[in-house]
């Protein structure tokens, strides 16, 4: 980029023969990073005291808390990286049908709102549940970290699946095939090879679910019952006590863990990949697996994402039928709770998660144009902040924004902008990642040509550097707005009288029980979130869920 | 029946054939090339002697047994791949040492067999190097002494040298050259390059469309091409069309235009008669290049330069044949004084035994 940074890309100097102008952004984006998100954070932390922060971490309840939740963590990680590798591995390691529909399906989870699971576990194996109740005539309680861990392992396994299969189809093949012929046979060459390669992206993907499995608030306020985690007691903190002090004591407590894992990421494994680029091709395809490993891999997939079917399946079969577990009769009565405060829930959750998701990938983008090209140390600091919402907690964004915008001197609590600005912030990273990727892959020598035949740099910086970063805004634009309308962990905090979202408002009716009415409202969620996936993927033309390209901008 | 016997391997992707109907012989310890352009299905029957991929048809008999239902790990043909496919996760001594682990070697004997090799390739010293830390000529060693270091029937190598510089590529194949007649190893060695093949091989066998070509030591395809294709792909010929007008078994008068050759015949089992029309390589290196006209008129021809070019040990020069539509390609070596101009009128003179005369057309 050394030529854009000579001249300016908007250089106002031009203009007014004093200003650059991308200092001018430089600044304006550091304020933005310092008031929405170092101000909310630093508030969480300077909140308690530290007589307060003693007092809250060492309540049995606290320890509890904090024992659950590095325990569902360790267990929901390892099962749900365990189930991404076999699916991974089936991906690409085999030669089975329907590869589309089993990738198509495993994609479903990541559109979703994070209880999805929890509430079709709820109408499959509840109190009144299809399979309990219906079926088998037994009382399970299945509220408590059983139900938890399997939920959590469907709910998170596709986040693993995507690192994984990245990984798996950027191994060589030839050195597959190098193991063989030096003697191994197929089980050593998987266990000697294909493994141990695997094992950085592995490694990765574990590190971060187990911050996805952290933070997570959805999932366990509704199945975990009794149980407590982090993330639940720190909300019954604050909706139950209005015990605001301890809330924050053990958000920071949740915060920690979740920046050990990150930094682990990036810098342990960050250089350590095996994945080689190297330009010749052998022509020789991938060693698939075994016949029997193949079928064993099939049926193990078929599985899965028969769950899955059943999971989505369920709650479609829930909006239409009259009373679930005792009356099976199709009915369309339930839609009409599609209205009222419901109805404009939803539509508050949809424009702000455009608003918020729009503005997520366009930081994303001028940030990773004008921050990360700074390689001095201060700007190091600010790339960092740049990428440190993804370590973010949800419940710790809504604490720090709960804490820092209600009062003086910026107030904007009981508003949508509050909302909005939360989100955006949350899902920079996505965008900005992507973006950062994409300018290192152009690399410096692309623009510079265009200079040299004689475009100026902002015509080279049009012509050649912004078609390419087409495709990452577009990505951080569609995931940052699925991640915000299907959000519970922040707006939890944030919503105002007459201000909801339809996440908070479907999480109401299930703490009231109305789990037809929150069906409903969760099967128009999911509809508005797959419309506008699709339409991602139709109208901006880029393969967002696909295998391949798209994930390796993630 | 020789060592490794190819009999009549066929192999289809597709609609593309591959290999069709090849057959090859190999002696033990020999060093054989196959050799072609790009697409030839060198690579192929490379890999089906590996046994990543299985033949259509055909059989593979390795001192005279079939080996065809064998699993390529029980092959003992050891494979140096072109990208070299040492495992990115394994220092030098464990990539080297890891066909003896799968063989369940004891410790110390690997540890004296891994040691005894990399003394051999010249690795000493870079045990616990990893390959991301090694030069491209140093991947290319620590390749071979895994392939080499657990003794196979066999030594495959494709392309090794492509992904070296044009230096290193020399020594490192006559580095190859000498390891294998130290160690008798028989090797089979894919490649493209006309003159690494050339230098190195004991036979090749020269592929195209899948199909061989010709099989010879390099000798045999340098002077007697089986035809047009093999003297254009070794050594580069000009090529001439004539009309017999005298014939013996061994030499043929022929006349091109006003010009008149006598050339000898590279392939005893071919017969001419008066009147055919015939196809003789002339090398640009057995040409030579005279300013005046020389008195004889057989085997000479009349043209002027068209253009030159310096090539270190030798000049290239581009002749355009006066009365006929032919640019001849001459090589000569650097005379200091030889001043070349452009539109300079000369004679080219071809001694009988260098034109060959190699189908009939």
């Amino acid at each position: 980029m050394g030529v854009l940074i000579k001249h300016p890309l908007f250089s106002l100097r031009r203009y007014f023969g004093i200003f650059d102008s991308s200092c001018i952004i430089t600044v304006i984006l550091i304020l933005f990073i310092s008031i929405f998100l170092l101000y909310p954070v630093t508030k969480v932390f300077l909140y308690p005291s530290m007589a307060q922060y003693i007092n809250a971490i060492t309540r049995p309840l606290a320890l509890r808390a904090l024992y659950n939740s590095l325990f569902i963590t360790l267990i929901s990680t390892i099962s749900s990286v365990f189930v991404g590798f076999l699916y991974a591995y089936t991906m690409n390691y085999t030669k089975i049908p329907g590869k589309i529909f089993f990738h198509t399906i495993s994609i479903l989870p990541l559109l979703s709102p994070p209880f999805v699971v929890a509430l079709a576990w709820i109408l499959l194996f509840g109190p009144r549940g299809l399979i309990t109740y219906n079926l088998l005539r037994v009382r399970w309680n299945i509220f408590g970290w059983h139900g938890l861990w399997l939920v959590q392992t469907v709910a998170f396994f596709p986040y693993a699946y995507l690192v994984i299969d990245n990984v798996l189809s950027s191994i060589d093949p030839t050195l597959e095939y190098a193991a063989v012929n030096l003697g191994s046979t197929g089980k050593q060459t998987f266990l000697t090879i294909t493994v141990p390669l695997a094992l950085p992206g592995i490694l990765n993907a574990a590190l971060l679910n187990a911050i996805y499995i952290l933070a997570d608030f959805g999932n366990p306020i509704v199945i975990a019952g009794s149980w407590p985690v982090l993330p639940t007691t720190i909300y019954g903190l604050i909706s139950g006590h209005y015990d605001v002090y301890s809330a924050a004591a053990l958000s920071t407590m949740l915060l920690i863990p979740s920046i050990i894992l990150y930094i682990i990421s990036r810098s342990a494994l960050g250089g350590k990949s095996y994945v080689t680029v190297t330009g010749r091709s052998s022509g020789l395809s991938r060693k698939l697996a075994s016949p029997a490993t193949t079928v064993m891999l099939f049926i193990f997939c078929s599985l899965v994402t028969f769950i899955i079917i059943a999971v989505y399946g369920v709650l479609l079969v829930g909006a239409f039928t009259e009373t679930w577990g005792l009356k099976w009769g199709l009915t369309v009565r339930h839609w009409s709770a599609l209205s009222g405060t419901a109805l404009q829930s939803l539509i508050n959750s949809l424009s702000c998660a455009i608003i918020a998701g729009f503005g997520a990938a366009l930081l994303g983008l001028i940030g990773a144009q004008f921050i990360h090209k700074r390689l001095s140390h201060m700007m190091r600091f600010w790339d960092l902040t740049f990428v440190l919402p993804a370590a973010i907690p949800g419940v710790f964004l809504g604490i720090g924004y709960l804490l820092a915008f209600n009062g003086p001197p910026i107030v904007l609590s009981g508003t949508l902008f509050i909302l909005i600005l939360a989100l955006l912030v949350w899902n920079i990273p996505i965008a900005y990642q992507a973006c950062v990727a994409a300018i290192k892959q152009i690399g410096d020598e692309i623009p510079c040509a265009a200079v040299s035949l004689g475009a100026s740099p902002v015509r080279a910086f049009l012509s050649t550097v912004a078609p390419l970063l087409r495709g990452p805004f577009a990505y951080g634009f569609v995931m940052g707005f699925l991640r915000a309308i299907t959000n519970l962990s922040i707006v939890i905090f944030l919503i105002g009288p007459g201000r909801n979202v339809a996440t908070v408002h479907i999480m109401n009716l299930i703490q009231y029980a109305e789990i037809p009415r929150a069906v409903v409202l969760t099967v128009a969620l999911f509809g508005v979130a797959i419309i506008v996936a699709v339409l991602g993927q139709v109208v901006l033309g880029i393969p967002l869920f696909g295998r391949g390209k798209a994930r390796r901008e993630s | 029946m020789e060592y490794l016997e190819l009999s009549r391997i066929s192999k289809r992707f597709g609609k593309v054939i591959a290999v069709d109907e090849l057959n090859l012989s190999i002696k033990r310890g020999a060093l054989v090339t196959l050799l072609g352009p790009s697409g030839c299905g060198k690579t192929t029957t490379l890999h089906i002697l590996a046994g990543f991929i299985q033949p259509d048809k055909g059989e593979i008999y390795l001192n005279g047994q079939l080996i065809n239902h064998l699993p390529p790990h029980h092959r003992g043909m050891s494979l140096v791949f072109q990208s070299y496919a040492l495992f990115p996760h394994m220092t030098v001594y464990n990539n080297i040492a890891y066909g003896l682990k799968i063989r369940r070697i004891p410790r110390n004997e690997i540890k004296a067999r891994v040691t005894k090799i990399m003394e051999v390739v010249g690795l000493q010293g870079l045990e616990k190097r990893y390959p991301h830390q090694l030069s491209g000529g140093q991947q290319q060693r620590v390749a071979l002494a895994r392939a080499l270091v657990v003794q196979p029937y066999v030594l495959l190598l494709d392309e090794p040298l492509s992904n070296l510089d044009a230096k290193l590529r020399v020594a490192v194949r006559t580095e190859i050259r000498k390891l294998q007649r130290e160690m008798n190893i028989t090797i089979v060695y894919v490649t493209h390059d006309q003159e690494e093949a050339l230098s190195i091989s004991d036979f090749i066998a020269l592929m195209y469309q899948g199909r061989l070509v010709q099989f010879g030591t390099p000798q045999d395809l340098y002077y007697a091409p089986a035809n047009q294709f093999v003297a254009d792909f070794i050594g580069g010929s000009n090529f001439i069309s004539g009309v017999i007008t005298h014939c013996t078994k061994t030499e043929c008068q022929f006349s091109v235009g006003n010009y008149n050759f006598w050339g000898r015949v590279v392939n005893a089992n071919l017969h001419f008669k008066i009147g055919d029309m015939v196809l003789a390589a002339i090398r640009p290196d057995h040409i030579s290049l005279n300013f005046a006209q020389p008195e004889t008129k057989t085997n000479v021809l009349e043209g002027k330069i068209i253009d030159t070019a310096f090539l270190g040990g030798k000049t290239r020069i581009w002749v355009q044949i006066v009365d006929q539509e032919m640019l001849f390609i001459v090589d000569i070596p650097n005379i200091s004084t030889t001043h070349l101009l452009q539109n300079q009128k000369c004679w080219l003179s071809v001694q009988p035994s260098d034109v060959m005369i190699i189908e009939k057309l």
